[in-house]
């Protein structure tokens, strides 16, 4: 007999065991066809965020429209566009749970195309026309969002009014919300108008939220005055609002154009529980330095600082204000590395000295550029922050001190690490001994573009399962170091494989500008044994 | 602390292994230092076993928050952990509701898992062979749900 959790008696167990093929679109279908309570178990999964999905088929949004009254279906017929699922067995809008307004946009755009089969009569107006059609029966449907993104594009000026009398109306919809990303980017007036609306209602709504993120701040300076006003008090509302927020996201270009300082400090707000910072491709705010001396961020202990021009002085705020970090991850790279992208590693010192035992992940990559005072940096490392799990150091010199470390970290398990490379016979005995001292906890490895990548792996006696590296078209013996790696240890499972050529340009796994016949030859080479993946789905990410 | 299993038979463990259970750890808090055995009706002794093994093995590891925990994969289960789970089925399930029933989080996770890897790749022909399930669908509806969820076949 089949065990209770899959009759329908604990359904809550059930979920959470399908909850683990998140992403298995072809696995969740199986399951929704094996028998009338697992569909019911797996349809809800199957249909939480399927706008992501952006190669497949547009055929979700008839099925969405196919809950339309009749004479709604009659003025889309009369354009073309029919919907032919007479009687959904499940209301799918009420499983939405992840909305990208852009995504939602193109999928609209994709069925349209397909149904009309590519003519190019200008369906601006219909497609507002089933946009707004959609986010009704979202609403009406009884969907709870829990992750929203909304960008500032054109489209959202032909969002009706309807729609936010209903969003107004149906607060469900967003109260649920844990993720929000906004995306601005210059708009028209209308368009604007609207989307300050669309914040507004969030402000109201929206009070759970875990992670807050705002992107892309290029607002021109003409319309800075009233519009910038109006977009940093509704920010401000956002995060004023919240009752637990977790997570704060800057995410901009490197020209900033607008300023948040009343936003930076309305974080204050949030005290007892913002956890997380981070700052990308954007200017360091110096309301940023006045929240850290106001030393109330209590829960503060993960810091992300990537391609942030003045990043430096929020690491010396950190550092004087004593915060401990769990996380600290600094990412800059080779052409953002001038003097105003720059750390000074004594600030970074003085962080990982601050943290200690409590440190856990830690990711310092100058983007090619060798890091500083690096001694002293291992020194430290070695020192006080004995449980680090993650690391990634970029550039550094292969030296015994880094064996050390690397040797004395009993916990870790994903390294990245680029060294200063020549070719020496020294090099190649340092390379030896860093294979040979791996600890035994170690899984995923990135050896970036260093060479010896044969001498390491015919050494390594490390459990790896995932393993990047980097090659030229001379890979032969590389291929054949890999898969007797894979014979001896048995464990390793699934590695991407860079190409460099001499023109030092870089090929990776699913960049098919490389000739496809060469990633053929390297998968014979492997033989089966090991999966090559594309270098996105298996980068670990600090 | 004494645990007695449902068929009677007594467990005495560290406090540390016994607080990996939420359960229990609120109980020992509510009662105090105290030599009565604690019953635990819905756990069989064998299941029991397993699931002291588990906490003694996982004793000194962090506690892991909900908020921790959002990215769900399966395929990060280490080398223990993988031997641990390679029991019979009724076991693993039994593991999983005890872990439920002790509020054992990770346990829970890993046993899930566990499972879910048993259903990832299969057809829904095979999932009902491994897990012994009655297709109760009529041609129509499975039709009907092929129909509308084919969509998530497109690679």
């Amino acid at each position: 007999m089949a065990s209770k959790i899959f009759m329908g008696d604990m359904p809550e167990l059930m979920e959470n065991i399908l909850n683990y093929l998140n992403n298995e679109y072809h696995s969740l279908f199986s399951c929704a066809l094996v028998s009338r309570h697992w569909c019911k178990m797996a349809i809800p999964i199957i249909w939480r965020d399927p706008f992501s999905l952006d190669s497949r088929n547009p055929v979700i949004i008839p099925i969405y429209l196919s809950s339309l009254v009749e004479t709604e279906k009659l003025i889309l017929k009369e354009h073309g566009l029919i919907v032919d699922f007479p009687n959904t067995l499940f209301q799918y809008a009420r499983f939405l749970e992840v909305l990208n307004l852009a995504f939602l946009n193109g999928k609209v755009i994709q069925w349209i195309k397909l149904q009309l089969f590519d003519q190019q009569t200008n369906n601006s107006s219909l497609k507002h026309h089933i946009i707004n059609l959609l986010l009704k029966i979202f609403i009406d449907g009884g969907a709870r969002l829990i992750k929203f993104k909304l960008s500032f594009f054109n489209n959202i000026g032909e969002i009706k009014s309807e729609i936010f009398n209903l969003l107004d109306l149906n607060k469900r919809f967003f109260s649920r919300l844990e993720e929000v990303y906004v995306n601005v980017v210059r708009v028209d007036k209308p368009c604007f108008d609207k989307a300050i609306e669309l914040l507004r209602i969030l402000a109201k709504n929206a009070t759970k939220l875990n992670s807050f993120n705002i992107s892309s701040l290029k607002v021109p300076p003409i319309l800075d005055s009233d519009y910038h006003s109006k977009l940093c008090h509704e920010f401000i509302r956002i995060i004023k609002s919240q009752e637990q927020l977790r997570r704060f996201g800057l995410f901009g270009r490197p020209i900033f154009y607008i300023r948040l300082n009343d936003v930076i400090l309305a974080l204050e707000s949030q005290k007892k529980t913002l956890k997380e910072i981070i700052i990308y491709n954007c200017r360091y705010n110096i309301e940023f330095e006045e929240l850290i001396n106001s030393g109330k961020l209590e829960k503060l202990d993960v810091i992300r600082i990537i391609n942030c021009k003045g990043g430096d002085k929020m690491l010396k705020s950190l550092s004087i204000n004593h915060y401990k970090v769990t996380t600290l991850e600094i990412t800059t790279t080779y052409y953002a590395n001038r003097l105003d992208y720059s750390v000074r590693t004594l600030n970074v010192i003085q962080i990982l000295e601050n943290s200690g035992t409590l440190l856990q992940r830690f990711k310092f990559n100058l983007g090619g550029h060798e890091i500083g005072s690096q001694t002293l940096l291992i020194e430290t490392l070695i020192a006080f922050c004995p449980n680090i799990v993650y690391l990634n150091l970029s550039t550094v010199k292969l030296s015994d001190q880094l064996l050390k470390l690397i040797g004395s970290l009993q916990k870790l398990q994903f390294l990245t690490l680029y060294w200063l490379e020549d070719k020496s016979e020294i090099m190649k005995e340092l390379v030896i001994q860093l294979a040979k001292i791996l600890p035994s906890t170690l899984q995923y490895l990135d050896l970036s573009k260093n060479l010896h990548i044969e001498t390491f792996l015919n050494q390594c006696d490390a459990p790896l399962k995932q393993l990047i590296f980097y090659v030229d078209y001379f890979y032969k013996k590389k291929m054949e170091a890999l898969i007797n790696y894979y014979m001896k240890k048995r464990t390793l499972n699934e590695v991407n494989i860079v190409i460099y050529t001499k023109e030092t340009r870089f090929y990776r796994f699913e960049d098919w500008n490389v000739s496809a016949t060469c990633w053929i030859k390297i998968r014979q080479a492997l033989k089966g044994h090991v999966k090559l993946l594309p270098y996105q789905s298996i980068v670990v990410n600090c | 602390v004494k645990l007695t299993s449902s068929e009677g038979t007594e467990f005495i463990i560290d406090r540390k292994v016994a607080e990996k259970s939420v359960l229990l750890k609120n109980m020992l808090e509510d009662v105090g230092e105290s030599d009565m055995a604690i019953p635990l009706p819905n756990v069989t002794g064998p299941i029991l076993n397993k699931v002291i093994d588990y906490c003694t093995h996982h004793r000194d590891d962090p506690f892991v928050s909900q908020e921790d925990d959002s990215k769900k994969v399966s395929d990060d289960i280490d080398d223990w952990d993988a031997e641990f789970c390679k029991v019979d089925q009724g076991t693993l399930f039994e593991l999983i509701l005890s872990a439920n029933y002790l509020d054992i989080k990770p346990l829970l996770d890993l046993t899930c898992k566990t499972v879910a890897n048993m259903i990832k790749g299969k057809t829904p022909d095979e999932i009902r062979k491994t897990f012994n399930i009655t297709n109760d669908f009529t041609p129509e509806e499975e039709e009907h749900v092929r129909k509308e969820n084919e969509w998530c076949e497109e690679r």
